[in-house]
């Protein structure tokens, strides 16, 4: 390990060890092992986006700042706004849903479908609660088409449904299956997958994650993984768009399971840019497995990058 | 799960609730109502798609039993078409009735309002269900969704 990386491990008291193992996972991938460990250690500003549904973004951004909100609006999507200066959770806006309280990267696969979600007739977010993409997709469709919003946790759909009601959504319908047992007489036009993973994108919003971090847990939700992508891909009609994303930065959790999909189904990545955000491309390789070279056209989010979470996206075309 | 209402009954909910807020019919021209459980009617806008085990079907924007009582969402979602029945308040008491305040007295600029349900409204956006009764407003915002707002 580098001088600079075992300095900077050290300096903040309440911010836990990062485990050697973590550093030894993902130092050789980064392009700035020092800029990457340094950005961990740098607790998140809160970031909301303005709910077009519900509010006009310059009039919703002026009464914020009447509040004492210091905001930056983000290049790469002109709602979105990093806060400083309030908690944008206790204002009335966000008590009206003109705003949504929401990290930057998770506002990333609704985008990357903006165009397929414009013309879109039947949307399936597969795992929805607590609503946050859920609310980005409809406001993305204008209220319009048919959205379904699928959380197979029952607990959860309390949130998922106050979100929707908060945010103005009226093309959303709530389902609670076990994604795999999704009725197969339905075909969607766009299908979110936002996997359930081992979070360790999320170290700067929850540092502890590091605490109880094994790299064997990204084994565990592969397999998992593997199926959803698998079901959403099957639930698409042909020509529709997958979006798959998760805030790990494992490769078993990403390529792994992307290049899994792209070996048994007529399936093809396509690039997806997002001006003024920096992507890069996925791995080509990963521990001796070499992946199929259109793997690399899915997107990295390293946290040091855009100074935001770590992320994986992609959006996966099926064939016609 | 939900289950589509037949015209009829969509007529009466809408009626029910244009007649007492004073909303322009057209505004629900495109939407189908749902009923769930517990008298709970939901919108959708067209089309709605048929998903066999939907669990909720739109919004849930009213209530029917002898009266059709409508919801928060209701409020917050078409609060802009409102024509009456609207109680306007300060911030302060919007603050004390979002974190639950029971009562309030109908303030006194409010002689429009009738008794019944009423939206109330701060900054001329209405936020929150309410029924009003002998000069006094009950808060009808769910316990779950009170809470503090400190920045109104």
């Amino acid at each position: 390990m580098s001088k600079s990386i075992s300095k900077s491990l050290g300096d903040k008291s309440e911010f836990p060890k990062i485990p050697d193992e973590f550093l030894e996972r993902y130092a050789p991938l980064v392009d700035d092992v020092d800029e990457f460990v340094g950005s961990l250690r740098t607790p998140l500003a809160k970031a909301f986006r303005v709910n077009p549904l519900r509010a006009e973004v310059e009039a919703t951004i002026e009464k914020l700042e009447r509040h004492g909100a210091k905001l930056k609006r983000c290049e790469w999507y002109p709602d979105a706004f990093v806060c400083e200066g309030i908690d944008p959770n206790s204002t009335m806006e966000n008590f009206l849903g003109l705003i949504y309280v929401q990290e930057l990267t998770s506002m990333l696969p609704p985008l990357v479908a903006r165009e397929e979600l414009t013309s879109a007739g039947l949307v399936l977010d597969a795992c929805a609660a607590p609503g946050s993409k859920t609310t980005q997709i409809a406001a993305l469709m204008r209220n319009e088409g048919a959205l379904v919003a699928n959380e197979p946790n029952f607990g959860r759909t309390r949130s998922l449904k106050h979100n929707l009601a908060r945010c103005g959504v009226l093309n959303t319908t709530i389902t609670n299956f076990d994604l795999l047992q999704f009725p197969k007489d339905v075909e969607f036009d766009v299908v979110f997958v936002d996997a359930p993973c081992s979070s360790d994108g999320t170290v700067r919003k929850s540092p502890n994650i590091l605490r109880t971090w094994r790299k064997e847990r990204s084994l565990k939700y592969m397999n998992l993984q593997k199926q959803l992508i698998r079901k959403g891909f099957e639930l698409l009609r042909p020509g529709g768009a997958l979006v798959y994303s998760t805030c790990s930065l494992s490769p078993i959790e990403n390529e792994v399971v992307v290049d899994f999909l792209l070996r048994n189904f007529d399936a093809n990545i396509e690039w997806t840019p997002v001006p003024h955000f920096q992507l890069t491309p996925a791995l080509t390789e990963f521990e001796g497995v070499t992946f199929r070279p259109e793997v690399m056209r899915a997107a990295r989010i390293w946290p040091h990058h855009n100074d935001t979470n770590g992320f994986f996206v992609t959006k996966i075309r099926k064939g016609l | 799960m939900s289950e589509r209402i037949e015209r009829d009954e969509v007529n009466r909910i809408i009626t029910a609730l244009c007649e007492r807020f004073g909303v322009d019919e057209s505004v629900f021209e495109d939407c189908a109502l749902y009923l769930g459980s517990k008298g709970k009617v939901y919108l959708h806008h067209l089309p709605a798609p048929e998903i066999v085990g939907a669990a909720i079907v739109g919004m849930h924007i009213a209530t029917v039993a002898k009266t059709v009582k409508p919801t928060t969402n209701f409020f917050q979602t078409f609060g802009r078409h409102l024509r009456k029945n609207v109680v306007h308040v300060s911030s302060d008491v919007a603050r004390e009735m979002i974190i639950g305040q029971e009562v309030l007295a109908l303030p006194q600029d409010c002689e429009e309002v009738t008794t019944g349900y009423v939206a109330i409204a701060c900054d001329g956006r209405p936020f929150m269900c309410a029924f009003l009764k002998d000069g006094e407003i009950r808060n009808m915002l769910s316990k779950g969704r009170r809470r503090v707002v400190e920045l109104i």
